[in-house]
């Protein structure tokens, strides 16, 4: 079988068998999510990169002594989270008020590119941080109900009754444009 | 889910990471060191255990003497019946104590009388000095 057409628990057993081929699907496979999740977080181009190859590396630490209790993805979203909010709090003040930057992308992509993130980022900025997290990952970054409670660390009602709320709140700032 | 939400939704999911960060985090890997498989060290562990455990017994201590039995310690009914039994010495023959004579007394000891009676005027005008210190 390919390394494409296994499931990310496969992946993870291999590369805990020692297949390094393994981890580098795991990295092909996630490494879009995490980093839109950085994108939006950090508000930086370069630190949501360096925000995405701090997270793989501690994965690659990390995934040997994974227990499977979750899926994959919500042990990288974890610790994506922590990641970035590590590096907002070392960020120095100056650095927020500058322009996010890529020095390896043209402005243009980069304008295309992150420009859904920055916008992302101005509809959630006025909910709650949990409702936040919650819309970032059941709306927009489409995981089943269950996969975003084990990442939120909650139950699944608890993520239904604050997506309601949030989308409730969404509503009222956009004028009854967002609805369930 | 309103129009405005779905746009920005497929917006949000177009974004990709850069072509160069998947070999930038694979040259940062190369320099990780390789993988090591995670089953040598519960191999490892199971094997040091197993090495112990066929050890063990030659270094096992002779086993020790068996300790005596503790005494136990008597009831109080028991301990009563002792009390009970009188000492096995034989008590004094009635005429045996009648036969023995009592000890002598101490003498008296014998006061000869002194040549010169003493006087009482020492001690009478001593008195009399004691009276009238009193009366001062």
């Amino acid at each position: 079988m390919h390394v494409d057409e296994q499931s990310d628990t496969e992946l993870v057993r291999r590369f805990q068998r020692g297949d390094q081929a393994a981890f580098h699907a795991l990295v092909q496979r996630f490494q879009d999510p995490v980093y839109r999740l950085a994108a939006v977080w950090l508000d930086d181009a370069q630190q949501a990169d360096d925000a995405v190859q701090e997270v793989f590396l501690r994965s690659f630490r990390g995934l040997r002594g994974f227990r499977f209790r979750s899926a994959p993805f919500t042990w990288l979203y974890r610790m994506t989270k922590n990641v970035c909010f590590e590096i907002n709090r070392k960020r120095r003040p100056e650095a927020l008020e500058h322009e996010p930057r890529d020095t390896a992308a043209g402005p243009e992509h980069l304008a295309t590119r992150l420009d859904a993130a920055r916008r992302v980022r101005e509809l959630v900025s006025g909910l709650p941080a949990r409702q936040r997290e919650v819309v970032l990952l059941r709306i927009f970054e489409d995981l089943s109900v269950r996969d975003t409670a084990r990442a939120m660390g909650c139950r699944e009602g608890t993520v239904k009754a604050l997506l309601h709320k949030a989308m409730n709140k969404l509503q009222a700032m956009t004028g009854g444009k967002a609805e369930l | 889910m309103s129009d405005d939400i779905n746009e920005l939704r497929r917006d949000y999911r177009a974004i990709e990471a850069p072509a160069h960060l998947a070999r930038r985090i694979d040259s940062k890997l190369a320099t990780q060191g390789p993988v090591r498989n995670a089953i040598w060290p519960v191999v490892a562990t199971a094997a040091a255990c197993v090495a112990l455990l066929v050890t063990l017994p030659l270094w096992r201590e002779p086993p020790a003497e068996p300790q005596a039995a503790m005494p136990r310690t008597p009831s109080l009914s028991v301990l009563s019946r002792v009390a009970a039994v009188r000492p096995t010495v034989a008590a004094p023959n009635l005429n045996r104590l009648r036969s023995v004579s009592p000890p002598a007394p101490p003498r008296r000891p014998t006061l000869r009388p002194s040549a010169t009676p003493p006087s009482n005027d020492d001690l009478e005008s001593h008195r009399m000095e004691e009276i009238s210190h009193d009366y001062v």
